[in-house]
C-alpha cells in the first residue's frame, strides 16, 4: 500500500492527488502511467508496430523484453522505404500502447477512486471515460488501461504479462481497437472474412456457427484470408474490411474438422468449450491479406445434408445474426456499432449458407458467389 | 380512445433500431437482447418512436385499414404495453402534430403487431456486476 501512494505523490502534481494518495480522474491516471514509463529502463522492453489496415500502432512491453510473443497476434507494418511525408504522417497518427508488467516493472497496482455504479458489464468503466478517455478494468488480469484519445497514447497495468489469457493474446487489445477504429469511422465486427481477388465475403452469427470453418476451408482451397472472429469494417462503399489479428480459432469439440490444421502448433483456450488457436502468420502466411471489399454477408449454418446450400436472405435476418454479437463485444459505443451494422446489412445482399460437413463443398458456393454479378441488398423477403 | 392516450419515446440510452421493410429490429445495446417486430408494426413503428399518442396513431391507422379503431387500439396497446415492460419505450409527453393519413398511403392488409424477443447473446455476457469497491484498496471486489 506504501508503494502505491509514493509511485503515485511522486509522478503527479500534488494538488492533482487527493488526501489519501488515491488517483481520482482519468488524466491523473495517464499522468501517473506516463510517468512510470518515462522513468523505466529503455532496454528491458519488446516493442512491435502493428499496421490494422489504416490504424497504425506502436505498442511496447515494459519490463518483459523475453516476452515479445504477446505481439505474435498482431500483424506487422511493413518495413518498405517510404517518402519522408508518409513517414512523418504515419508517426503522427500511429497509437501508441504502452503495457506494463508490474511485477517486473515492480510498479504496484494504481489506487483509484472508483465506485461499484462506475463500472458496466464489460471491460470499458463508463464511471470513468469521457470524450478524451476510456478506462477499462481488465477484470481477468486484474489489471487496468486507460486510453487517452487526444495525445493517441494507452497505458496498460497488469499485474504480470502471465495474466493475460489465451484467448486475450489471440486478439490482444482489442478493446482499445473498438475505441480507436470508432474515432478513426471503422468499427469491429464480430465476424470472419475470406476471399478471392480483393473481393470478399463477411460471415456473421454467434459463435459455433461455422465462421472459422468456413475461414480455415478457404485457406485449403487457397482462397485470401483476412479473418476468422474479428475483423475491421468500413461501413461505406466500398465496405473494406481489414485484418486485425494473425489467429484463427477452433472449438476443440467442433463436429465439422477441417482437415489440413490436424498436428499444427496451437495454444489451447483453457475453459469448457474452449478453442485451439492457430497462429496463420506461421502456418499459412501466404492466404493472408491485410483487405478485401466486402460483396455479401454469409449466415452459416451447419447441415447434417450432404450438399452446400445457399440462399438469399433479407437484410432484417442479416442484421439480427450480425448486430447482436458484434454489440455485446463491442467495447466503444454499441450503438455506433449497430448502426454500422444497419448500414451493412442494408447495402449488402445477404445469404444463409449451409455448411456439410465437407465444408470444402461451401467454398465452391461462395467462389461462386464472389465473382457472380452483384445483386443489391433488396429483393429478398423473409 | 382507442389505444390509451399515452406517448411514449425510444429508449437509446440502452436500445438501438433498426427499420427494415419487412420489420423493425431493436437491440439491448448491454444484453445483445433483441426483437423484432413485424406486421403492422412496421408501419406504427415511426409514429411510436415520434411519440405520438396511441390513441392518434389507432385512429390514423384504423381509418386506413377501414376497420374499428377500438379493435386495432387494443392490438397496438397490447404491443406498446410489451415495449413498456422491457423498457423499450419510456413514457413522453405527446407530440402536438396528427398523422397525416396522405403520408400512410395504401396499407396491404392488416396484420396485427407481431413482437419476437431474442435472448440467443445470453452465454456470452456471463459476468457479474461490479458490486462494491474496497476503498482502502482503490480496486473493485470481484
Amino acid at each position: 500500500m506504501a508503494d502505491d501512494m509514493i509511485a503515485i505523490a511522486s509522478s503527479l502534481p500534488r494538488d492533482r492527488v487527493a488526501d489519501d494518495g488515491m488517483i481520482a480522474a482519468p488524466a491523473d491516471l495517464v499522468a501517473h502511467l506516463a510517468h512510470v514509463v518515462q522513468t523505466r529502463d529503455a532496454s528491458d522492453c519488446a516493442s512491435h508496430v502493428a499496421q490494422l489496415g489504416p490504424l497504425r500502432m506502436r505498442l511496447t512491453l515494459h519490463g518483459a523484453a523475453d516476452a515479445p510473443e504477446i505481439f505474435d497476434a498482431l500483424p506487422s507494418a511493413g518495413r518498405a522505404a517510404r517518402p519522408k511525408q508518409v513517414l512523418r504522417r504515419e508517426r503522427r497518427d500511429e497509437f501508441v500502447i504502452n503495457v506494463i508488467d508490474g511485477r517486473r516493472c515492480s510498479v504496484a497496482r494504481p489506487r483509484l477512486k472508483w465506485r461499484a455504479s462506475d463500472f458496466g458489464l464489460k471491460r470499458l468503466v463508463p464511471g470513468w471515460s469521457d470524450k478524451e478517455h476510456t478506462t477499462y478494468f481488465l477484470r481477468g488480469e486484474s489489471g487496468l488501461a486507460v486510453a487517452d484519445w487526444k495525445s493517441n497514447r494507452a497505458y496498460v497495468w497488469l499485474p504480470s504479462i502471465d495474466t493475460m489469457a489465451a484467448c486475450d493474446r489471440a486478439a490482444p487489445f482489442r478493446w482499445i481497437i473498438d475505441g480507436l477504429a470508432q474515432r478513426r469511422g471503422l468499427t469491429t465486427v464480430h465476424g470472419a472474412v475470406i476471399g478471392e481477388g480483393g473481393i470478399g465475403v463477411l460471415i456473421v452469427g454467434e459463435g459455433g456457427r461455422g465462421k472459422s470453418t468456413l475461414a480455415l476451408a478457404a485457406i485449403a482451397a487457397g482462397m485470401q484470408y483476412l479473418a476468422d472472429d474479428y475483423c475491421l469494417i468500413g461501413a461505406q462503399p466500398p465496405y473494406p474490411a481489414y485484418r486485425l489479428f494473425n489467429t484463427a480459432k477452433v472449438r476443440i469439440e467442433s463436429e465439422v474438422v477441417v482437415s489440413w490444421i490436424a498436428g499444427l502448433d496451437h495454444t489451447i483456450e483453457p475453459r469448457a468449450g474452449g478453442k485451439r488457436i492457430f497462429n496463420l502468420a506461421h502456418h499459412a502466411p501466404r492466404t493472408l491479406v491485410d483487405r478485401l471489399e466486402i460483396c455479401a454477408l454469409l449466415l452459416p449454418e451447419f447441415t447434417y445434408g450432404a450438399l452446400s446450400v445457399i440462399e438469399r436472405v433479407s437484410s432484417s435476418e442479416a442484421f439480427r445474426r450480425a448486430a447482436p454479437s458484434t454489440v455485446v463485444q463491442c467495447e466503444a459505443s454499441e450503438a455506433q456499432a449497430a448502426a454500422d451494422v444497419g448500414r451493412l446489412t442494408r447495402a449488402l445482399p445477404s445469404y444463409r449458407i449451409r455448411i456439410p460437413r465437407d465444408p470444402g463443398l461451401s467454398i465452391d458456393r461462395i467462389r461462386y458467389l464472389i465473382h457472380a454479378p452483384r445483386p443489391s441488398a433488396k429483393g429478398a423477403s423473409r | 380512445l382507442p389505444g390509451g392516450v399515452g406517448a411514449y419515446r425510444f429508449n437509446y440510452d440502452v436500445f438501438a433500431f433498426e427499420s427494415f421493410e419487412n420489420e423493425i429490429v431493436a437491440l439491448n445495446l448491454v444484453d445483445g437482447i433483441y426483437y423484432a417486430f413485424g406486421g403492422s408494426a412496421v408501419i406504427a413503428w415511426p409514429y411510436i418512436v415520434g411519440q405520438h399518442s396511441e390513441s392518434v396513431i389507432a385512429c390514423a391507422l384504423a381509418a386506413r385499414y377501414g376497420m374499428a379503431a377500438d379493435a386495432l387500439g387494443r392490438d397496438l396497446s397490447e404491443f406498446v404495453g410489451r415495449l413498456i415492460d422491457e423498457k423499450i419505450l419510456l413514457p413522453a409527453s405527446a407530440t402536438n402534430s396528427g398523422i397525416d393519413l396522405l403520408q400512410l398511403g395504401s396499407l396491404p392488409e392488416y396484420q396485427g403487431f407481431s413482437f419476437e424477443r431474442h435472448a440467443d447473446m445470453e452465454d456470452l455476457l456471463t459476468l457479474d456486476p461490479i458490486h462494491d469497491v474496497d476503498p482502502r484498496k482503490g480496486w473493485p471486489t470481484t
